[in-house]
This record gives structure tokens, sequence and C-alpha cells, in this order.
């Protein structure tokens, strides 16, 4: 053999590749961007505009596929899958900013697209803390602060225990206790927001006297939130997606603390009854899109939102793991990825285990999770994800991608 | 006369929640800050969190790392702890300010020299968007925008609460402050060392 087939997956790799050929220094910027090919699928396009877009990439030597019945005008929008190197679509993006019909609108998204594809989120700053992704995974530990979790033999919460607990996951190197006082499993009831205050602010209060920690409060409820945010939490995890409790964008706004929004279909009471979707990874886009364009209205700063694509909320097994391997495609909105699947029963019915058992299938989509984009997993079994994530970090942050301060524009 | 009875229950309801929201109108939401540079600092900054919380017209609530930062004025002191902490309160300042320089008093604070050492000293802030200026009191803090040992644990628990005079945010504030005294880094500010009470500070970064 006198070759071999290398992965290209950005520029920094292509610029690695070509100098290590040894190619002419001015070269390599000229050429690292058609070492790059990316797809982009862009949704109900105009069929002119689509024709336009179609036309504009073959002359570059690109394609774009468009629905059957674009070319002669008979679908009134077709979906499109615009595919070509860095460079092709950067030429794109300068033909169609000169176009009519909407064109430059076209180009200014696709423009984005590429960039937010290309970019580490910026640190997000919360208490003393500072989360400056791209140079590693973040940890959250799951603290569940309901009567199941930490009972004190009666219905009330053991306190002491929680708070215990959370400090060993603490010493177990977490880097953020997500403290959350309703269920949130599939077919659980809600509980008042009294009820869930008297769960979780003795815990965040405890845990906020005796240790440094940077704590998030798992809530949808706004009343919940400000009093977890006064009692110390500095950080608010939506499993709605800002969606259930109108005030809590305009809670958060005011509070100016990072918020963790997450895609949701329905209900925790009602959400795995059937869930389907026509296009999973554009349906999931398009509501977190929709829960940025909320926290925008509201005031909440962009650098201050991390998404989360809500592994079981609402989706089937096949679901879960198609979300998984394509995890990358959020990066498309800027922001730092969440992932939550820790003893999840996706884990369970692949590997047909009960709840204590899903430690190693934890493992794996944590790993997985991470090389495709995590920058936050949220785990119960911090010590052993803790060395999962540190494990698959030495592999996927390669010494050229973790250069500090490296923003990569496409 | 049934349907009389309701109303008159209605209005009873009415009257009741006008009562609550005036209420909770006259809670204040104020930010303190802690200074101790002698003796156990940490306890006392412990010790005065603790006081403030026994009193049943405060609810203590968030509060910032410790950090131990350079004192400023005198050259030979020791240096502080300094801190940050918001209580939600029914005093009016003056007699939240009164309750505090009473906490500082138990822990033995003499205010001898203005600039001296002290076991414990807490600091009114900002206080809602109140302005104060007399010659008991002065909210905001007329200093706190030029210092860094405020601004810095300030902005950890209210860093996007605007300063009522100057009409920016604390964290604007700081890093404004940081710019204008030439650091870029919060982790390099001279004469700042975070103290560390969580069991992962030695965790190894890569």
């Amino acid at each position: 053999m006198i070759g071999r087939v290398i992965e290209i997956e950005n520029l920094s790799l292509a610029q690695r590749e070509l100098l290590a050929i040894g190619s002419d220094r001015a070269g390599v910027e000229l050429m690292a961007p058609k070492a790059v090919n990316k797809v982009i699928k862009l949704k109900g396009i105009k069929p002119t505009a689509a024709n336009i877009i179609k036309q504009e990439m073959l002359s570059f030597g690109g394609e774009a596929a468009t629905a059957h019945g674009s070319i002669d005008l008979s679908v009134a929008e077709t979906d499109l899958l615009v595919f070509g190197t860095l460079k092709q679509l950067d030429l794109l993006v300068e033909k169609l900013r000169r176009h009519q019909f909407g064109l430059p609108q076209i180009a200014e998204q696709i423009s984005l697209i590429l960039k937010n594809y290309n970019i580490i989120p910026k640190p997000i700053k919360i208490k003393n803390k500072t989360l400056d992704f791209g140079h590693r995974t973040y940890i959250m530990g799951v603290l569940n602060v309901t009567p199941d979790s930490f009972s004190d033999g009666g219905k009330f919460i053991n306190v002491d225990a929680a708070v215990a607990h959370a400090k060993k996951m603490l010493a177990d190197v977490a880097d953020m206790i997500d403290v959350g006082g309703e269920s949130t499993r599939p077919g659980s009831e809600p509980v008042s927001a009294e009820e869930e205050k008297k769960r979780v602010l003795p815990v965040i209060k405890g845990l906020a006297g005796e240790t440094e920690a940077v704590i998030s409060i798992d809530t949808t409820k706004a009343e919940v939130a400000q009093a977890a945010l006064f009692a110390g939490a500095s950080m608010v995890n939506d499993i709605s997606g800002l969606r259930f409790d109108p005030e809590m964008s305009k809670l958060i706004a005011e509070q100016g603390v990072p918020v963790c929004i997450m895609h949701i279909q329905g209900t925790p009471k009602d959400m795995q009854q059937d869930p389907t979707y026509n296009d999973l990874m554009g349906e999931i886009i398009n509501y977190l899109e929709e829960g940025l364009e909320i926290a925008k209205k509201a005031g909440i700063l962009h650098g201050q939102i991390i998404v989360d694509p809500g592994i079981g909320f609402g989706k089937t097994v096949e679901h879960n793991l198609e979300i998984l391997k394509r995890l990358k495609e959020l990066k498309v909105l800027g922001c730092p990825i969440l992932v939550g699947t820790s003893r999840k029963s996706l884990i369970g019915k692949v590997l047909d285990l009960p709840v204590e058992e899903r430690i190693e299938g934890t493992a794996a989509t944590v790993a997985i999770s991470i090389a495709n984009g995590a920058d936050i997993v949220r785990v119960h079994d911090v010590r052993q994800m803790a060395r999962v994530v540190k494990m698959t970090g030495a592999i996927i942050r390669t010494s050229t991608d973790s250069v500090r301060g490296r923003r990569e524009n496409a | 006369m049934p349907k009389k009875k309701k109303v008159a229950k209605k209005a009873a309801h009415k009257k009741k929640a006008k009562k609550a929201r005036k209420g909770k109108k006259g809670i204040a939401t104020a930010y303190l800050g802690l200074g101790s540079n002698v003796g156990d600092r940490e306890e006392y900054i412990e010790q005065a969190v603790f006081l403030l919380g026994k009193n049943p017209n405060i609810e203590v609530g968030k509060r910032s790392t410790n950090y131990e930062t350079e004192p400023e004025g005198g050259g030979s002191q020791p240096p502080f702890i300094n801190a940050a902490l918001v209580i939600k309160t029914k005093l009016t300042p003056h007699k939240l300010l009164d309750v505090c320089q009473e906490i500082e008093a138990t822990l033995g604070r003499e205010r001898e020299i203005e600039w001296g050492p002290r076991t414990i000293d807490i600091d009114i802030l900002l206080c809602d968007g109140e302005i104060i200026s007399d010659d008991k009191l002065q909210v905001p803090h007329p200093l706190m925008h030029e210092r860094l040992f405020v601004l810095r644990p300030l902005s950890e628990i209210a860093s996007h609460l605007v300063h009522p005079v100057l009409e920016k945010s604390i964290l604007t504030l700081y890093d404004e402050r940081k710019s204008e005294l030439g650091e870029k880094y919060d982790d390099e500010l001279p004469g700042f060392k975070e103290i560390k009470g969580g069991a992962y500070d030695d965790y190894e970064r890569w």
C-alpha cells in the first residue's frame, strides 16, 4: 500500500496534515478549506431559491440536492442538502449575498451555521469558577432530593445524607452539583412549588454553607429557582427549556445566571407515550432554537445558555441512540452542550439491566457524548465517570485542538 | 343572603392579597461585604453570618468564596479575608446598619483606627436600588467600585446587579477596575488568594 484514507474533520486538522507533507505555508492557507467537506441541510426553501443554490454549487464543483418537484416549481417548498468543501461553501455565501429572492438571508444563515459549527463556545462564569469549554469536559453531579432518594424513613428528606452525598461527589471531582426536588422520571407526577422548595432549599443552604460547590437548581418553576438562587444556587437547569413557567426566562435574565435549556417532547408525565419525530435532530434543534429565542426576548445573553438534547425525555431507545450518534449537529446553536444519559432506561433496554447495573453502559454513552461534542456531562457515578471523562478527553483533545485561545473560523 | 356572604368573602380575600403584596414589598435585598484580618479570620466571617442569620428580621442567602487579600490602607497589617453575602431583610438600611455594628461589637471590633486591623467588618454595599447618603450611612458603599476585594466576591453572587449610581453591572465594574489596574486574569490578581473549602481544590486541570 502506498496510501491510506485520512479523516479530516476540521480546518486545524487539515492545516496539520498539509504542514506534515511540507506544503508551502501560503498554500496551506489556501488549500486547507478545500480539505474539509460539510453537508448542510436547509429546511423549507422556496424552489426558485433552491434552484439557484443548486446551480451555483454545481458551478463551484459542489452539489445541492432538492426535492423532485423543485426543478419545475411544482412544490411550494423543498428541503435542501448542500454539499461541498468549506471553500465552496464560502464561495456560495459570497455569491448568494449579491442575489435576490431571500438568498442574502440564506447566505447569512449558512455563514452562521458554519461559524457556530466550528467555534468553541465562550467560557461561562459561574460563581468562582470559569467553565472554559473546549479544553475539557465538565462534570455535573446529580443530586435528586426526592423522598425516594434521600428519605429519613418517612416522607421527609434527610438533609444531612443529601449534603454528605453531594460532598462525596465533590470529592470525586464533580465540577458542579445539580439539585432537583421534582422527579422527572417518565410517568412521574408533578409536585407543588411549595413541596419542591421544602425539599431542595435546606440541602442547597447546607451545601452552600459547607462547600464552595457550584450549585445548579434543576427545576421548571421560577418560584423554586428564585428561592434556590437566593439560598446558594448559581445556575438554573430547566428541563422544559423555559416553556413550563413563563416567569422563568424573566427571572434568569434578572439574576444574570447561566441556564441550561433542554428539549422535551410532552411533559414528564406523558412524554414516553409513543414519542414520534419526522426529523429527530431537526426538531430538537428547532425546539432549542425557539428556547434561545424566548431567552433572548427576556434579555438572557446567548453566552449564558447551555443546551441539552434531553436524552430520555419523550424519546424511544432508537431516538436516544441516534441523538448520541449525531450529537455534533447541536453545535449549530453555538452553545455548550450538556448531555445526561446516566443510568437512563436506554442503557437498561440495550443491556437488559436494572438501574444499579448501568455504570458501564453509562460510561459508553459518556465517552461517545464527549467524542461527539459534549461540554458537560450530568452523571450520578462521579468517581467512575471522571475517569471516563479524563480518558476520553485525552484521546479527543489532541494538542492541535486544544491550543489555548484557538478559535477556528470557517 | 348567600350571595352577599360570597361577596364579603371575596373582599376579604382581596384585602389579604393586598396586604401580602405590601408585606413582600417591605422586604429588601441587601448585599453585604465582610472582612476580617485578626485572629481566626474565617471563623469570624462564619460567626458574623451566623449572627446575621439569627436576627429574626434577616434571612441569610448566598455567600461568595472567601478571598485572602493584602490590605490596601496600612503597610504592616496582616492580610484580610473578604467575602460578600446577600440577605433579605425587613429592616430599613439604618436599622440594618445598627444590627451590623452590634455584631461587629459582639465579635470585638474596636473602632479605633479607621483603617486599622479588625476582627470583623460588615459593610452594607447595596440595598435594592436605594441611594442613601447621610452622616451615618452611605449606600451604595462609596468605595465599593474601586475595591477589587469587594467587587470580586460580589460579582460571584450578583454579577448582573446594577450599581444605582454608576448604572453599571457589578461584573462590568469589576472588569473595568481590573483593567484599570492593568490586570487581565481573575486568578492572577496581586494580593488575591482564593481560600477554598471544597475538596476539589487540587483537581488537576487537563
